[in-house]
């Protein structure tokens, strides 16, 4: 296998080729995986996002390999990344998918995994596998060869079946779906309305209807005599206590009439006197308290006159107070700074810094000179290097390019290799064609051995005369139409033959009920009596008197009655004797009809007959066995396709032939022209591919040595070029110099200096000549500032002296000091002027409030005296009791008011008097009586309606819910959607439990066939596994179970089952199991390698050295490829001899 | 004048084959023949139309709740309110329906004799409407025998509920020919029975103007009534209204070009966004069915039940509560997997052989169903047992050898996801 771009590999190799065990060795990074991952895209194609195009991109993917067949052949290929045509030839012709299947027997991916493949972990879980079916056999065998998922899967279908359904469950998918079927059916019933019952229901509506509005009617006339009397009753209470108003309103005649709100102006009046009173007095006090106040208080503050400067002064004190602290820093400051100059100025050997130095612009052309200087001497150091390094490389490509042989181009080469490609074309198509052959021949025997009817030969088959298929099916609707008639035919005569059988049968009943009379036998009777009388007359004719002529006479009369009493029966069974006529004709028609149908049912089948001997004329042959027209039309379209069968298999021997003679030519050309070109080479070759092969690695050969020599070439070239390139830049540094010097000095000349200084030298001192610069701009800066703040400071102190006139007392205090206290004394007298305004604008307000009290004292004497003059009183105190007295003789007058108005409310329309006198005349006791009588009947009636308007409601609450409702339908529909649903769980359930069985029963029958094999071998590979530990494996059954489980037999001859081995040793026990499927299966298919991944990851030394043996006398039959990271499994494998196992090492890649 | 002739409203019948799954629209679905009913009276009430003709089976015969009629009389009532007539007679079902006998109908209904062919003139639009109901569920007999020749001087309406000379899927009942129908000279007829419209003859007119809405898978396509333009006594135009609210469709997917079952369902998706498109406020309930040969068969038919749900859930992305997923059938087929599986030489391979092998014994099949399956038919009610009502019987050989049919795929996917994943 090689890979010239795939995952971390570049054009890197792994050569797979010897047989048995191939030992990959690699630590990690170092490829193992992706090698693996190449395997397998070389077998079945690159994934399409494969995570191996990191390193190139995914159209330069390839994975080149040759693969040998069990046969010798041998197929080289490429696989490439894409969609199709994935498959190539070396020289980039497509490859079909089936070749390459060809090759690894028709294995899938699947297989491949399943039963190739193996890893640390795959094996641990197939042990376990082991142990959880308990050893069974067929499990066991089933698992070695599908995999140990299968176990997984089989527990999946049961899980997923058992939640579908079970027997006696309720929660389960289809449990519970039948169960909501059921409700949904049986709310459907529930919600359905019957006819019949609406129908009932609204009959008793009807009858309600009519019962109620009686009892309504009856109750309204109650009511009404119920409440006129009711009303008299009421009346006769009121009629009384209007009688006693009357009697006391006339002792109260004498008294005044007041307002209704008399009461109430007195007492607001009186109340208002009262408030003003108190509130004079109230005022007094508090207007005296205040005045109080602001005579305690001082009239005027000379502070306040220099408000604004002392403001001010106070201000600019805090600022003041800061300039004390910075006055004396600024000082030793400055005072550092000055030293640092006079030092700088020693270092520089200078007095003033204008003796030495030029103005700031020739300063900084000295400066960008000297680092032009260093630029160009850096360069011109890296370009030298560069030079060296490509002089060497050029003298190296050079001694290459002299080594490399001039090999023969050979062009002719190319034309070969198109005609050997052509004729390895041929012999694919000859291969191909033999295989159509094969097939052609076995489809046209098997055509011919299963065309029926048939027991000639193919030659003889051809030449047979057969008839046209428009005659085969106008013979089979000859015949048809003839089966039919004759069908028709005997339909009508079975017909024909019941007509009259049924016929028969009446007539037969008619007989049988009674004798019936017949107009035929009438006549027979009445020629009988004619004969008679005949007789008669010819004795009288002999003279014989009547007398004489008695025989003759009764014979007469007994004839006569006979014809008579027969001529009645016909009278009287009118019907029976006109029914068994008309039978009796029909009898006749139907015997005559039955005698045609006959003769046409034979002509018919005769008419049958002939056309079926026609039909066996029309197929002249005795190989042939004639059938029915539908079969022959059938077996002739057979017979058409075995004689098509048979040109096509004409044809594939023909181009058999003329390719094989192509071939045959073209090979031995070919030999000619290479023995020709290659005397050297052991000719001729047997077949056109080997020579292709041969001309193709020629080929290559020279393609590889012309694209070396090509790139090397190229290298020299570019080289060369670079070399050229770099000596010219070094030029241009060398010129840069140059110029670079005379700009230099005269520069320098700017600079009184006693000797030429290097550019650096100079650099270094111009720097600190501008550090000089900066310290003395900071000393003046320094000293500026200083100046500011003590002329700041004397100005402040100045206006503080003039402000002491204002406050004499504090003249002695410092400018600060006196600052702070103005300001808090201007504050103090702030405040104080603050509250003497307050306090006299609330003696102004107190002053209005009292005029306001004693104007309302006034208002208040004036409403009281006209209050007196109203009632007719003296004084205020007297008027309360008048007030009581004026309040009982309006209730009285407003109750003789009301009683009045009730009674006339209680009179049914009658006036006032009118209605007095009706109750004059009345009597309680009666009313009560009456009253009582028709209140039992109103409540009788009432409860009657109450029952009648409930079930009226009742049904019309029953009818309304009838109204259209859908909800039967609507649970219809969910049952019916129910069904469905249960419907598609029953057929998911009988999947998974039919898969669940199948699986069950086809593990047996696998044991059963493969038992005896596997097991053997499996017994020789566990033996050798377990270093001899156990010698022996078999089948047997135990005690408790019904199918049979594996057991291994130890070497001191103990019995073990799964159960009592140690993890490992399961593991060894699949491992065994698994090689001898592999094993027997290479019987049948064509062998594959077996892929071990990192396998003995958890083996012990001693086991992992048993188990590379075990591989690699499998590896005899079948290639082992062991993939491992492991150092041990590596001097383990070289350890093995060499004709068994070979190791091959990966190095860790640089990734 | 116009009229419209419609026929099988099959009332409150439920719809069938409808399975429930979270996000199907259940509520848009209910009532579908109701709805559908609805529909029809308030287009006629707003075509203004002079005439409404039912040809038979209001109501399925078996269905015996009366609030079905009720809510038939109330719809009549409406058009009753707006002044149109309405001819009607019964068919096979509702012939024995005592939801027929017992129902009070108002008075802009006619309901023609079951005894004998009765005529109904509109004298101002100078129509005669000849038809005679079914007395009984079953009549054998030509009625159009009795029916009177045209009447001069009117425009001619047979109504009449035949299943014709036969229609596949529908009883012959009332036979009759298209010659006889023409013998009588009428100017249309209006035949009711077969759900699917047809238009069987323009002279005269003989018009099935189909169900009003569809009830099954079988019955797809847009469903609804005929309207009928008559001027100056010709017929002039015929139109059909589309009344159904479910719409039922059989939705074919090709699964040949897709490598994964994923891509059908991409490609799924496209063509229910078209039919979502197209819907109008309907429901679309749709049969899904895969053709074609491919990969992604056996995926399908190896985890059935997944699929199946990844499809529904796909219709209630795209459909937003319009689309119902009636049932999915794959039948499509396999590209090789089963054969490629089966030439293995492996223990599956082997498996794969025996499946053969018992698909082949019926007489080992059905005993092997009678083992698995016999309680759980004993438990599944009656009712669902019915194939012919798209029932299942367990143990019949048919439905054995379907669920056969999947068990190779089933266990192939497993066994390959399973290894997958332990790898």
């Amino acid at each position: 296998m090689h890979m010239p771009a795939f995952g971390p590999f570049t054009d890197f190799e792994l050569d797979f080729g010897s047989p048995g065990l191939q030992v990959v060795f690699g630590p990690n990074e170092s490829g193992k995986s992706s090698s693996l991952r190449a395997f397998r895209a070389l077998l079945y194609g690159m994934h399409r996002q494969t995570t191996d195009a990191f390193l190139h991109p995914y159209q330069k993917l390839a994975i080149r390999a040759r693969l040998e067949h069990s046969d010798g052949s041998v197929l080289d290929l490429v696989r490439r990344k894409g969609r199709k045509d994935t498959l190539k030839s070396n020289d980039g012709e497509t490859v079909e998918e089936a070749q390459l299947t060809r090759f690894i027997g028709n294995l899938t991916e699947e297989v491949f995994d399943r039963l190739y493949g193996l890893d640390h972990r795959t094996l641990a879980s197939g042990g376990k596998a082991l142990l959880a079916e308990g050893g069974k056999v067929g499990e066991s065998l089933f698992a070695a060869n599908v995999g140990p998922a299968f176990r997984v899967v089989r527990e999946q279908l049961r899980k997923e079946a058992d939640e579908l359904w079970r027997p006696r469950g309720r929660t389960q998918a289809l449990n519970a779906t039948i169960g909501d079927w059921k409700d949904a059916t049986k709310q459907t019933k529930e919600a359905t309305l019957q006819v019949s019952k609406f129908e009932a229901l609204q009959a008793e509506l009807e009858e309600q209807e009519s019962l109620a509005a009686d009892v309504r009617e009856e109750l309204a006339a109650t009511r009404a005599r119920l409440e006129k009397l009711g009303n008299q009753k009421k009346a006769l209470q009121s009629w009384a206590r209007y009688k006693e108003l009357n009697l006391e309103l006339e002792e109260l005649s004498d008294c005044p009439d007041l307002d209704e709100d008399f009461s109430r102006r007195r007492e607001e009046a009186h109340d208002d006197y009262k408030q003003a009173m108190a509130e004079l007095t109230r005022l007094k006090t508090e207007h005296s308290q205040l005045d109080q106040k602001l005579q305690s208080l001082p009239k005027e503050w000379p502070v306040l006159d220099a408000a604004d400067a002392i403001e001010n002064l106070y201000r600019r004190a805090s600022r003041v107070e800061d300039l004390l602290t910075e006055i004396p820093v600024l000082e030793a400051e400055l005072k550092h700074l000055k030293e640092q100059v006079q030092k700088s100025r020693v270092d520089l050997s200078l007095a003033e810094e204008s003796d030495l130095f030029p103005n700031s612009s020739i300063r900084a052309e000295a400066g960008e000179l000297a680092t032009e200087h260093l630029e160009l001497t850096r360069r011109r150091a890296s370009l030298e290097e560069n030079l060296t390094k490509l002089q060497s490389r050029l003298a190296r490509l050079e001694a290459q390019k002299q080594e490399l042989n001039e090999s023969a181009e050979m062009p002719e080469l190319q034309l070969l290799l198109q005609r050997a490609r052509n004729g390895a074309n041929w012999e694919s198509r000859l291969e191909q064609l033999r295989g159509e052959y094969k097939a052609a021949r076995n489809a046209l025997d098997s055509g011919l051995q299963s065309l029926p009817f048939w027991s000639g030969s193919l030659d003889q088959l051809k030449s047979l005369s057969v008839p046209s298929l428009e005659a085969v099916d106008q013979f089979a609707q000859d015949l048809q139409s003839a089966q039919l008639s004759l069908q028709r035919a005997r339909q009508e005569r079975d017909s024909g033959v019941k007509k009259l059988e049924k016929n028969r049968a009446e007539l037969a009943g008619m007989e049988a009920e009674g004798a019936v009379p017949s107009p035929e036998h009438l006549e027979e009777l009445r020629e009988a009596r004619g004969r008679r009388f005949e007789d008669v007359i010819a004795v009288w004719d002999a003279g014989k008197t009547p007398k004489q002529s008695q025989g003759e006479l009764a014979e007469f009369r007994g004839a006569v009655e006979r014809a008579d009493r027969h001529s009645d029966d016909i009278a009287r069974n009118a019907d029976r004797v006109a029914r068994r006529a008309s039978l009796l004709k029909l009898g006749d028609e139907l015997a005559s009809d039955l005698a045609q149908l006959e003769t046409r049912l034979k002509e018919t089948q005769e008419a049958l007959d002939t056309l079926g001997q026609q039909w066996q004329q029309l197929w002249d042959s005795e190989l042939l066995t004639v059938r029915p027209p539908q079969e022959m039309r059938r077996w002739l379209e057979q017979r058409k396709a075995v004689l098509d069968r048979q040109r096509e298999f004409e044809l594939v021997q023909k181009e058999g032939t003329t390719l094989d003679k192509q071939r045959q030519d073209a090979l031995d050309g070919l030999v000619k022209a290479l023995a020709r070109y290659f005397p050297e080479v052991d000719l001729p070759f047997d077949n056109l591919t080997q020579t292709l092969e041969f001309l193709d690695k020629k080929l290559t050969q020279a393609n590889e040595a012309s694209g070396k020599r090509a790139t090397l070439e190229q290298s020299l070239t570019e080289t060369r070029y670079e070399l050229d390139e770099a000596t010219a830049k070094q030029q241009q540094v060398d010129q840069q110099l140059a110029q670079w010097q005379p700009r230099w000095e005269e520069t320098l000349a700017h600079f009184s200096l006693h000797k030429q200084p290097t550019p650096q030298a100079l650099r270094a001192t111009l720097q600190d000549y501008e550090e000089l610069q900066r310290l003395m701009q900071a000393a003046e800066n320094a000293e500026e500032r200083l100046n500011r703040l003590l002329t700041e400071r004397e100005v402040f102190e100045l206006q503080a002296r003039e402000l002491v006139t204002v406050l004499p007392e504090l003249a002695e205090q410092t400018p600060v000091a006196l600052a702070q206290h103005l300001h808090s004394r201007l504050l103090q007298a702030r405040e104080e002027s603050k509250k003497r305004n307050a306090l006299q604008s609330e003696l102004e307000e107190v002053e209005k409030v009292r005029g306001e009290a004693r104007y309302k004292l006034q208002g208040a004497q004036e409403r009281v005296g006209q209050l007196l003059t109203e009632a007719g009183a003296a004084a205020i105190e007297e008027l309360p009791a008048l007030e009581r007295k004026v309040a009982q003789k309006r209730h009285l007058l407003q109750l003789q008011h009301e009683v009045g108005d009730s009674l006339r409310a209680l009179s049914s329309g009658a006036t006032l008097d009118e209605f007095c006198s009706t109750l004059a005349s009345l009597s309680a006791e009666q009313l009560e009586l009456e009253l009582e009588e028709l209140g039992q009947t109103e409540s009788e009636l009432d409860s009657k309606r109450n029952r009648h308007s409930q079930r009226i409601g009742e049904l019309n609450q029953m009818l309304q819910q009838m109204d259209g409702s859908d909800r039967a339908a609507e649970a219809a529909e969910k049952a019916a959607q129910l069904m469905t649903e249960g419907v598609d769980l029953v057929a998911q359930l009988m999947r998974l439990e039919l898969a669940e069985h199948i699986l069950k029963i086809e593990i047996e029958r696998y044991r059963q066939a493969n038992e005896g094999p596997i097991l053997k071998r499996s017994s020789h590979y566990f033996s050798q596994l377990t270093c001899g530990e156990y010698t022996e494996l078999h089948s047997a059954f135990q005690d408790d179970s019904e199918e049979p489980v594996l057991e291994a037999r130890s070497k001191s001859g103990r019995t073990v089952t799964v159960d009592g081995m140690s993890e490992g040793t399961r593991d060894q026990l699949y491992l065994s199991l698994r090689l001898a499927t592999i094993e027997q299966r290479g019987e049948d298919a064509e062998p594959f390698p077996f892929i071990a991944d990192d396998l003995l990851v958890h083996f012990d030394r001693e086991r992992a050295m048993a188990t590379l043996r075990v591989l690699a006398e499998f590896g005899q039959k079948n290639q082992v490829l062991l993939f491992t990271h492991l150092d041990r499994d590596r001097e383990l494998a070289e350890e093995l001899d060499s004709e068994l196992a070979e190791v091959k090492c990966l190095e860790r890649l640089a990734l | 004048m116009r009229f419209i002739h419609a026929a099988d409203i099959h009332l409150d019948s439920p719809l069938r084959g409808l399975s429930r799954y979270e996000g199907a629209p259940e509520e848009t679905l209910r009532g579908a023949t109701r709805r559908a009913f609805v529909n029809l009276v308030d287009r006629a009430i707003r075509l203004k139309v002079d005439l409404l003709l039912l040809a038979g089976d209001l109501y399925d015969g078996d269905w015996p709740d009366y609030n079905t009629g009720l809510f038939f009389t109330t719809q009549m009532a409406r058009l009753n309110q707006a002044g149109i007539p309405v001819v009607a007679i019964c068919g096979n079902h509702d012939a024995q329906s005592k939801i027929t006998r017992g129902l009070k109908l108002p008075s802009n209904v006619t309901m023609l004799s079951v005894d004998e062919p009765e005529t109904v003139h509109f004298e101002k639009h100078q129509v005669a409407i000849h038809g005679q109901g079914f007395k009984t569920p079953v009549v054998w007999e030509d009625l159009t025998e009795n029916y009177p020749q045209a009447q001069p001087g009117f425009f001619n309406i047979g109504l009449l509920h035949t299943g014709l000379e036969g229609r596949p899927g529908h009883a012959t009942y009332a036979p009759c020919t298209l010659d006889g129908l023409k013998s009588l000279g009428y100017d249309y007829w209006a035949l009711g029975h077969i759900h699917q419209r047809e238009v069987l003859c323009e002279e005269p007119h003989v018009v099935y103007p189909g169900n009003l809405q569809g009830r099954h898978a079988r019955e797809t396509g847009s469903k609804g009534a005929t309207l009928v333009t008559l001027v100056d006594g010709e017929l002039e135009t015929l139109e059909h209204l589309t009344l159904d609210v479910v719409r039922w469709e059989r939705l074919e997917v090709d699964i040949s070009r897709a490598q994964t079952a994923d891509e059908v369902l991409q490609s799924l998706g496209e063509r229910l966004q078209e039919e979502v498109a197209s819907l109008d406020d309907r429901v679309l309930a749709a049969r899904i069915i895969t053709v074609g040969s491919g990969p992604a068969h056996a995926e399908f038919v190896g985890r059935r039940e997944y699929w199946i749900n990844e499809i529904r859930n796909l219709a209630v992305q795209i459909g937003h509560e319009s689309i119902w997923v009636e049932k999915v059938k794959f039948k499509s087929s396999t590209a090789a997997d089963l054969e490629e599986l089966a030439s293995q030489h492996d223990a599956f391979s082997s498996l794969l052989d025996g499946l053969e092998l018992l698909s082949g014994d019926e007489d080992r099949l059905k005993a092997i169903g009678e083992d698995l399956f016999s309680e759980l038919e004993r438990k599944l009610p009656l009712a669902w047992k019915d194939p012919e009502a798209g029932g299942i019987a367990p143990t019949s050989i048919e439905s054995l050898r379907e669920a056969l049919g999947d068990v190779g795929h089933i266990l192939a996917v497993q066994l390959s996801q399973n290894a997958e994943q332990s790898r």
